[in-house]
């Protein structure tokens, strides 16, 4: 009877037993969020209502950041999303002291040194905004359609390597996303691997 | 810092070691790793598999990552250069621990990371020159920043006509060994909670694992469970589960991946997995679905049995002996109640003591480590040839023909009599006998249950089906007073008994169909055979009894020698091989090629990763709500249409022979019986199990419904 209680109570668990914060998920509304960019201007999730945004977790000292920085991948994505009225939200979420933490001045120049043009920049030295999204490795990719709805997250691509050469060839997702979500078709890969370092929050 | 030390110290013994060996590039000292090529033989003999290393001795506090790497981070991977001769195998990786980065997780290694892998030296490889190995090595080392660090080996290592192991690696590779994952036949089932993110485990039979202190999942799949949630394990004397969060994708293929214990001495070992989609225990199925219960505790798994067996009484191959058991009643419906209810009784007792044969014999056979399910007997082509035999001479005792048997189904015997409650019990053994083959869909569920479960759970679950069986007629002859709402004995009787012979018949003919699926053509004709001996034995001895002796001595003696004969095309039907049925189903099979793919987990597998719609149809000859479903709905021109026409690959399992994979694939559904329809929609999906009974309407409409549920909104 031991065995059916166990049964019992665990099951219990896996039922009732609610997660210590709702991971997002595709299909479902995507986290809010209401904050300032590094320029001062105010950045929140409800305002951008009727627009597609792109969320990507930053950290200039990862290695698979620097892949796509490096031989201006990500910068080509952002040009082509922001050219076609996405909005795209860069988010750096370590904390102070770790690798990757910068003020906004850094941070714009950062921006400046790499020729991106996201957006907005936003600093997250809390990890709150990261920690909503379940962001765990930079680059983190989050694509929310004009309703307000998470549609894709995951990875960048589909070669989840630090070698600069395995971007001629590889799918990627987001630009893919971006191109089915414009067309009206369903999204082919609405959750894939995220790939690259771990997101360094302050615990 | 001592550690530190003692690693570079290490390190240094190991390039003294190998500088005789190696011209260059051996080891390779990184700024956080030092990487080299290691073997366990000093000396390979050509022809002969030798066991080689990627060892990185990683810097204090920085660790490398495993196969699946957990939340971030890469696995290491190894590009060899090797000569013709040399084949590499895949990387053999030691069961990796979890690393916490604030709130994500790694799975990786610490120390020293030994990669180990099988080296191939072809026989042609001339003695004495040695086998050069070169390696590009990539890894990714992390402390909280990571570095992606790579490393050109060159590793040489002698060839002679002796093998000689190397005394300084043996311990090393020794104590590798001892840390890659055992293959054991660990049974594992997972299922997601309806609702929250969790996933639970269950592993059976867990005799290796109760033993354990702590038990930890690795799945070889980003995306399956996640990394850092805390991993909640009961283990109990026989019942090891494990409760953790879901990752980002839901899967509904089998997922391979590593348990790793640890033992109460502070031992460590690991043994891989592959768990399948399907109920555990008592919770319910990954998908409810209509008309049949969502949770089967044991409780539910008993009235379900009960009600069954119940339910098994209207199966045309039970319902003429339950009749007669009910005729017999009547017509001795004048002496005492109390030896009715003794007859009841007996039945009841020949009933259950059947199931408990049979119940042992399932438990026996699965402990044994045979891949069987319910009706497990009817893959016996043996055993449908007996069923097939008694049922036919039942018929033609029905039918009036012939007088014996009479004893056996407890007509016209004296109720006083011992011999009588003899026979009450032998029919009860008889009704399950003869219940067999008609699974009713009741019945799928319960005895699926029961066979997942300890061994007096599945006694108990049986016994509530023979007690479901058995109770009409006890309850019949336990309260005579309901048996006079019976109609009064008369010629009528003999009529309806006359009557019910045609349902035995048919069931008997519908056997031999199943036997020929299973044997094929010459099984059929033996057995046809069987049946006219059997008639001509019976009748040879029923005519001679009234004659004087020297007639009845050679009737009887003709009727033994055909006994003989009957014994002999017995043993042919045993002999019967099933490689002539499979050749059968193989001529079957390219006719109806365009109809419907033969089922292949692998294949099913590759199908729902490319995101097409799969239909599967578990199914059996000597099945019979398969038959009818395949007759009514799955042959039908409108639904073979309608699959073609959305793109759904209909895919079927034949069960009438044992086949492991098809038993393997019912019990991740927690099934042991046929029949079982699994829809996959298209993307990723999960496995949606539609009801046992179909028609063209309920499947189309049932498809129609998950395509509403899975598409994604409108944009």
């Amino acid at each position: 009877m031991n065995r059916f209680s166990n049964v019992i109570s665990v099951f219990l668990v896996l039922v009732f037993a609610s997660p210590v914060f709702a991971a997002p998920e595709v299909g479902k509304p995507a986290p809010e969020f209401a904050m300032q960019d590094t320029e001062g201007n105010d950045v929140s999730l409800t305002e951008l209502r009727g627009k597609t945004v792109v969320l990507e977790w930053f950290n200039d000292g990862c290695p698979y950041v620097r892949k796509h920085y490096g031989s201006n991948n990500m910068q080509a994505l952002q040009n082509e999303a922001v050219a076609d009225g996405v909005v795209w939200v860069t988010v750096i979420s370590s904390a102070p002291g770790k690798q990757g933490y910068v003020t906004a001045e850094e941070g714009n120049a950062l921006t400046a040194k790499h020729g991106a043009s996201p957006t907005h920049l936003l600093l997250d030295p809390e990890g709150t905004l990261g920690k909503a999204y379940d962001a765990r490795t930079t680059p983190h990719m989050y694509i929310i359609d004009p309703k307000g709805e998470l549609v894709y997250m995951g990875g960048i691509d589909d070669k989840p390597t630090a070698n600069p050469a395995d971007i001629d060839g590889a799918n990627n997702y987001v630009r893919s996303a971006l191109a089915e979500l414009k067309s009206g078709t369903s999204i082919t890969s609405p959750t894939t691997r995220p790939y690259g370092c771990s997101v360094k929050y302050s615990s | 810092m001592t550690n530190r030390t003692s690693l570079h110290k290490a390190a240094l013994i190991t390039v003294s070691l190998l500088v005789s060996l190696c011209a260059q590039a051996n080891p390779v000292a990184t700024d956080n790793v030092v990487a080299s090529l290691v073997s366990e033989q000093a000396v390979v003999v050509p022809g002969s598999r030798f066991s080689v290393a990627l060892q990185l001795d990683i810097r204090d506090g920085w660790h490398t990552y495993w196969r699946n790497p957990g939340d971030s981070g890469q696995a290491t991977a190894i590009a060899w250069t090797l000569p013709d001769s040399v084949s590499a195998g895949e990387i053999q990786w030691p069961f990796p621990e979890r690393q916490y980065v604030g709130p994500v997780a790694n799975y990786g290694y610490h120390g020293t990371a030994m990669h180990l892998v099988d080296m191939q030296l072809a026989a042609d490889w001339p003695i004495g020159e040695p086998v050069v190995l070169a390696a590009e090595a990539n890894w990714l080392v992390c402390e909280e920043e990571c570095i992606p660090e790579r490393a050109s080996l060159r590793f040489e290592i002698p060839t002679g006509a002796q093998a000689n192991i190397d005394p300084n690696q043996t311990a090393k590779f020794e104590q590798t060994r001892a840390t890659l994952p055992r293959t054991l036949a660990i049974e594992s089932a997972y299922q997601y909670a309806e609702t929250g993110d969790q996933l639970r485990f269950e592993f059976s039979p867990a005799q290796e694992l109760i033993q354990a202190e702590s038990l930890a999942y690795f799945p070889f799949e980003w995306g399956f469970v996640s990394a850092p949630a805390e991993q909640q394990v009961v283990i109990d004397s026989e019942f090891v589960s494990i409760t953790t969060q879901k990752g980002d994708l839901r899967f509904s293929t089998p997922m391979g991946g590593v348990l790793v214990i640890n033992d109460p001495d502070g031992g460590q070992r690991a043994y891989e997995v592959v768990s399948s989609p399907g109920p555990l225990g008592a919770s319910p199925p990954v998908t409810p679905l209509v008309g049949e219960t969502s949770s089967l505790s044991l409780g539910v798994a008993l009235l379900l049995a009960l009600a069954g067996g119940v339910i098994l009484n209207l199966m045309p191959c039970v319902f003429p002996v339950l009749f007669i058991k009910a005729l017999s009643l009547m017509s001795h419906a004048n002496d005492s109640a109390q030896h009715a209810r003794q007859h009841g009784l007996a039945y009841t007792v020949g009933v259950l003591a059947s199931f408990v044969v049979l119940g042992v014999l399932l438990i026996t056979l699965k402990a044994a480590g045979e891949q069987i399910g319910w009706g497990f007997q009817l893959q016996s082509p043996l055993f449908v040839s007996l069923v097939a035999l008694v049922l036919f001479v039942l018929a033609l005792s029905l039918s009036g023909f012939v007088e014996i048997g009479t004893r056996l189904m407890g007509l016209g015997s004296n109720l006083a009599n011992q011999a009588g409650y003899r026979g009450s019990f032998f029919t009860g053994v008889l009704a399950v006998v003869v219940a067999t083959p008609c699974t009713a869909p009741f019945m799928g569920p319960a005895v699926g249950f029961a066979v997942t479960q300890p061994a007096p759970v599945t006694i108990a679950v049986l016994l509530a089906l023979g007690l479901g069986l058995a109770l009409p007629y006890l309850v019949l002859s336990w309260v005579p007073a309901w048996t006079r709402w019976l109609p009064k004995p008369g010629v009528w009787m003999q009529r309806v008994q006359q009557f019910l012979a045609f349902p035995m018949y048919a069931t008997a003919v519908w056997l031999v169909w199943v036997l020929g699926q299973q044997v094929g053509i010459n099984g059929v004709l033996a057995l046809l055979m069987v049946f006219v001996l059997t008639a001509l034995t019976i009748w040879l001895w029923q005519v001679s009894s009234g004659e004087w002796n020297a007639w009845r001595m050679l009737g009887r003696f003709a009727a033994v020698l055909i006994i003989g004969g009957i014994v002999f095309l017995f043993t042919l039907l045993v002999q019967g091989d099933a490689g002539q049925a499979t050749q059968n189903m193989g001529a079957d099979e390219s006719e109806l090629s365009k109809e419907y793919v033969v089922f292949d987990a692998e294949q099913l597998s590759q199908l729902q990763a490319q995101g097409t719609p799969v239909f599967v149809n578990m199914t059996a000859a000597w099945c019979i709500t398969c038959l009818a479903n395949e007759k009514v709905a799955l042959s039908s021109a409108e639904l073979r249409d309608y699959f073609t026409e959305h793109g759904i690959v209909y895919m079927k399992g034949d069960w009438t022979n044992q086949d492991a994979a098809i038993t393997e694939y019912l019990a991740s559904f927690g099934r042991n019986s046929v029949p079982l329809y699994v829809y996959y929609p298209p993307g990723d999906g999960a496995a949606r199990v539609l009801p046992q009974l179909l028609t063209v309407a309920t499947v189309i409409e049932y498809i129609e419904r998950q395509k509403v549920a899975t598409e994604p909104p409108v944009l």
